[in-house]
This record gives structure tokens, sequence and C-alpha cells, in this order.
């Protein structure tokens, strides 16, 4: 992949010939490229062409399904991931995941977040509530939780429990966050503060963020990645792939003109 | 399957091809008029003048509802973009003809009773060249000949400058009536606005084909 692409940033991850299979059927074929450190990449590309399972590749979740099988390197900080001395608890602490549909635990809103900090941890109780009240601003959830904290997550609504999930990520102080379709399941209300809020993450955290959503690729991201039957099409600046894309293919796609 | 959306955006195309029909037709009239003495095609430019306006307006309308509605992408972005754009240099192209009819009018006594400067017979052919031509580029959506348009409005800077030097020098030796030197004056700026504009055109051409902003580049850069 061509690093100039991004001259101003560094590479967080690195992906060399990445082959992805489940038993048989091969579902990413030889992925080579480079995602910006503090930088907003989106995937895109259309239903069953690979991009939640590359996603799930960058913090090893796949590993959960036993027929898959990973060929070439990840790597993330210039150590791939795919070693097998890599410790996964650690990986999945730098590589933080939001999923397409808000998961909170049948807790309250606190303990949603305090959670993952008292696993393996020996925190102070000042310390959780510090951390919880910071990962809860970052998410811009604070101002509408912090006088019920201790009720159950499940009574907020969808578009708050997907930023309660936000701010869950963002508490064990990830370097890299994954959003797999983090709007699909909420409102233009709630999704219009959700990508804010990613615009806001930038700033610390590396971003990739899967989507359906031609218009909210264009709107978050810095870089776009057109994946299509599991290979990498089209990589390049976000502005140059929605207004003057390289490959055919990625016009057809982003112009509806697909099947 | 068609997308309801290539269809109005088919209806954009052809509004700007009629604009532009419209727009030649006007240059070639106000040229009639500039060097035929013509004032029969007076009214006629002023209708084509209104047409060009009430047909961009409506391009405009129609141009911002579809991006509205459907946030078009990559080269439906750029035809939309091109679309608007084209259209409102094509306006301002009929609005310059409109100028020069003001100028002739205002003048016409004096203007008539003159020869008509050679400059400005060559400046009104390669205005009509440059706006029959750049219609043919979009059209066709010939970036070589938008480039080589893009190259000639050096032309009609050129002999403006011409008029424009040669006519302050006469004013100044008292050898030319005030009037009728800057009547000359004024209509050749309205011809190389003309060109300007036409050259405009040209440039959005070459963005809807190659997504690529040459407008400031310097034309030896363009054909780089």
């Amino acid at each position: 992949m061509d690093s100039r692409l991004f001259p101003e940033a560094q590479a967080k991850i690195i992906v060399r010939n990445l082959n992805l299979y489940y038993g048989k059927k091969q579902v990413l074929k030889n992925l080579n490229l480079e995602l910006p450190e503090k930088r907003v990449t989106a995937i895109i590309g259309p239903s069953g062409c690979g991009k939640s399972s590359f996603v799930r590749v960058l913090n090893r979740m796949n590993d959960l399904i036993p027929e898959a099988r990973v060929e070439g390197q990840v790597l993330i900080d210039g150590e791939n991931i795919y070693d097998s001395d890599v410790d996964l608890a650690a990986l999945r602490k730098k590589v933080g995941m939001v999923f397409q549909k808000p998961n909170p635990f049948p807790k309250s809103i606190f303990d949603n977040i305090a959670y993952g900090l008292r696993v393996g941890n020996h925190r102070k109780p000042a310390e959780i509530e510090a951390i919880v009240e910071r990962s809860l601003k970052q998410a811009a959830l604070w101002d509408e939780v912090k006088d019920r904290l201790h009720q159950s997550a499940l009574r907020l609504s969808g578009g708050q429990q997907q930023r309660l999930c936000i701010a869950r990520a963002l508490a064990v102080e990830p370097e890299i966050i994954l959003f797999d379709e983090p709007c699909s399941a909420i409102d233009p209300i709630a999704t219009a503060k959700v990508e804010e809020l990613i615009h806001q993450l930038k700033k610390d955290y590396t971003v990739v963020i899967v989507t359906h959503n031609m218009q909210q690729a264009a709107r978050v991201s810095d870089f776009t990645a057109f994946l299509w039957l599991g290979e990498l099409v089209e990589f390049d600046r976000t502005e140059k792939i929605f207004t003057n894309p390289k490959n055919k293919l990625t016009e057809d796609y982003i112009t509806g003109r697909f099947g | 399957m068609e997308r309801s959306f290539d269809l109005q955006l088919q209806e954009l195309k052809d509004m700007v091809v009629l604009l532009g029909e419209i727009t030649k037709k006007a240059v070639r009239l106000a040229a009639e008029l500039t060097t035929g003495e013509n004032l029969s095609v007076i009214e006629e430019i002023v209708r084509l003048e209104k047409e060009s306006d009430q047909l961009e307006t409506e391009l405009q309308k129609r141009a911002s509802t579809l991006m509205a509605l459907h946030q078009p992408v990559a080269g439906d972005l750029r035809w939309l973009l091109t679309s608007m754009n084209i259209a409102h240099e094509l306006e301002r192209i009929a609005d310059q003809c409109l100028n020069i009819v003001q100028r002739i009018t205002e003048s016409k006594e004096l203007l008539f009773s003159a020869t008509l400067p050679i400059e400005l017979f060559e400046m009104t052919a390669r205005m009509q060249e440059m706006v029959d031509d750049v219609h043919q580029a979009y059209i066709r959506q010939d970036t070589e000949l938008a480039q080589e348009i893009i190259g000639r409005d050096i032309f009609l800077d050129d002999l403006k400058t011409k008029i424009t030097n040669k006519y302050f020098e006469l004013i100044t030796k008292n050898e030319v009536e005030p009037a009728l030197a800057v009547a000359y004056i004024l209509i050749s700026r309205h011809i190389e606005k003309i060109g300007d504009l036409a050259k405009n055109v040209a440039e959005e051409v070459f963005y809807l084909v190659h997504g690529e902003f040459i407008k400031h580049r310097k034309v030896p850069d363009i054909y780089n």
C-alpha cells in the first residue's frame, strides 16, 4: 500500500497479505493496506464483502469462530497480533470494539463501565469513579446520566445505550476502536451524536468503522476502503473516493449502480 | 435498472445543452449587431437573455433538490456540480450579450458612422468560435477541445488590451470622439468577458471528466 496516502500520519495498523477463511470459504483475499494513526478509516462494501470480518481480524475476534483461519500478518505498532505469544486480553484492551446493536450488561450504568476496570485490576473505588466519569464525558453521555448512574443501563434509549458501550470501550484506555455498524440500530438524532463523538475520538484514538451507510462513511472518515467479494478494490482519502474514485466498481457501488 | 436519479440528471444535462444553444444564438446575434450594424436583432437578444435567466433559475432549483434528496457522489456529484456551474456561466454570457446591446444602443449614431476597428471584427469571430466549441466540448465531454479553448482565451485578452491602448492614445491625441472610443473599449471588454466565461465552462468540462480543478492554472501547466 502506498504510504504516501497519509504522509502526515503514522501507520498504526499494517495489514500484509491477509487471507481469512471460514472453513473452505475464503472471505478475505490477500488484503494489503495501512491504517493511519489517530484518523478515522471507514470500511465500505456490499453485504457479505468481508468488511465486518476484516475488523474482527484486527482484534482477533474471529478466534472465537472454530473454523476461522487467518493467513498473513496484522501488525499493530509493528507487532504481529497473530504471533503465537500474543496476550489476547492485552490485545483486546488495546483494540476496543463497539458492535452494531448496543449490548449493555444488565447492570447499572456505573457498573457497565466499572466492570471491565474491576476485572483483573485492583483499582481503588475513587479511581474507578473517576474513570467512569471521564469515560462517560468522553462518550458525551455524562450530562444525560450523571444523576442516575445507579439505574439500570437497560432503561436508557438505544442511542444512549450505544454511547454507554462506547464509554465502556474507552474506560480501559484502548488505542484503537473498531466500530461495526454502530448506528444501524439507532435513530438519526442518536446517529448524529455518535458520529460527532467519532469525530472527537480521532484526536486520541485510531478509529476503524464499518458502515453500510455511504453518507456516514463520507461524513465521519478521513480514509475509505472499499471491499468487494473479500478483495480490497480501492483505498484512498475519503474526499477522493466520494468525488473521483479511480475504480469503476467503487464508482458504481457508491453511486448505487450495483446489481 | 435505470435509477430515477439518472432520469432527472439527464433532464438537467438536456437543460444545459438547451441553455448552451440559447447562449450560442445570443452570441451570434450580438456579433451580428456589432459587425453588421443590424439593429433588428436586438429584440431577439433581449428575449434570449430573459429565456436564459429563466432556464438557469429552473436548473438551479432542480439541481438543489436533486442534491438534497439524493446526496450524489463521485461522477453523479460532478455532473450535478458542473451542470449548476456551467448554467451559471452560460447565463452570464447571455448577460454580456445584453451589455453589448446596451453599449451599441446608447452610441449607435457614433458607431454606425465610423468603421469598426479590425480588432473588434476579430474579437467577435473568436468569441463565437469559443462559445460554439465549448458547447461541443460539453456535449462530447471532450477535454482536449476544452484545453484548447482555455488556451485561446489569451487572444481575446490581447485584442482587448490592444483596443484599449489604441483608443486611449487616440483620445489623448484628440484624434477620436471620446464617446466612440469608450464604446469600442467597453464592447471589447464585454467580448473579452464572454471569452473568460467560455473558458470557465471549458474548465468545468475538464473537472467533469477528470475530477480535477484546473482553474487559475497557467495554460502550459494544464497541458502537462
